[in-house]
């Protein structure tokens, strides 16, 4: 279980440096590995080139590894500095079963 | 590529041929960049489709169709890329990251992400006392796309990514 969840961090740390080159926009990437099922990645992206809706926040399955024996899941979740504020602050609701508990933070390299 | 991203492709295709008349008719830049908008969006949301399950219903899609492209295997990366028209992966991904602006500024003419004081190429705005009309509005965004090099290359890569989607989708 352990190998599983620093592979998924390995993993998760490989593709938010990947977003940090392609989106000069991503401030800050968090993992969040509470409550997902196993071989799923949560992110979110702090993004400032987003616009703020008011609708439910709604991650988006980049469905990276379609059809391979050892597949995995990558979610990411692109919220607003002001929207990742409320949500640290309690007061904007992340998707239903997502959890800031033991979230951790990636920073981008050489940026 | 699976059933939903076929009839996403279709509704994308069928939009990207009214996008083509349009270029080639040299219609309005408010009426290319709607279609042109329409087009990326769609064509995000066809991709997302290869899961099996409802992209977000939001508009931002281009974006991270692209960054999801990057994010495939090494090798459909160098098959995409070439698909695509690039002859090395590394000028693929650099590109990405060259023209993600741009991706965004197209995003955002859809009218519910420019919001009531935005630019875009379907209304006149502000909503509550329009000043200004997309048909006589020059677009900041249609300068960047057809007077900048990136721009243009980006207009080909559209259409590339539109006509050989059942390939990498």
């Amino acid at each position: 279980m352990a190998n599983v969840e620093s592979d998924t961090l390995k993993l998760a740390r490989w593709y938010a440096q990947r977003h940090y080159k392609t989106d000069a926009a991503i401030e800050e990437v968090f993992y969040l590995p509470a409550n997902a099922p196993e071989r799923e990645i949560r992110l979110v992206e702090v993004n400032d080139s987003i616009a703020e809706r008011s609708a439910p926040l709604e991650p988006i399955d980049f469905g990276v590894d379609i059809g391979s024996a050892e597949g995995h899941t990558l979610m990411v979740l692109d919220v607003t500095p002001a929207q990742w504020k409320k949500i640290a602050g309690n007061k904007l609701a992340l998707p239903g079963g997502w959890s800031l508990e033991g979230s951790v933070s990636i920073r981008p390299r050489g940026r | 590529m699976n059933d939903y991203q076929r009839l996403w492709w279709e509704q994308t295709r069928a939009d990207h041929t009214v996008l083509l008349l349009l270029r080639q008719h040299g219609a309005l830049p408010c009426h290319q960049l709607h279609y042109l908008q329409m087009v990326t969006e769609k064509l995000g949301k066809a991709y997302f489709w290869r899961t099996g399950h409802a992209p977000p219903r939001s508009h931002v899609s281009f974006v991270r169709f692209l960054q999801a492209l990057d994010n495939r295997s090494n090798a459909d990366r160098a098959h995409i890329a070439a698909l695509l028209g690039f002859g090395k992966v590394h000028g693929f991904v650099n590109w990405i990251s060259s023209v993600t602006p741009l991706a965004y500024a197209l995003e955002r003419l859809a009218p519910a992400l420019a919001g009531d004081q935005g630019p875009n190429p379907e209304y006149p705005w502000p909503r509550p006392a329009p000043l200004r009309a997309p048909a006589t509005f020059t677009f900041p965004i249609w300068r960047d796309l057809t007077e900048t090099g990136q721009g243009r290359q980006l207009l080909k890569v559209i259409d590339l990514a539109v006509l050989r989607f059942p390939e990498y989708g």
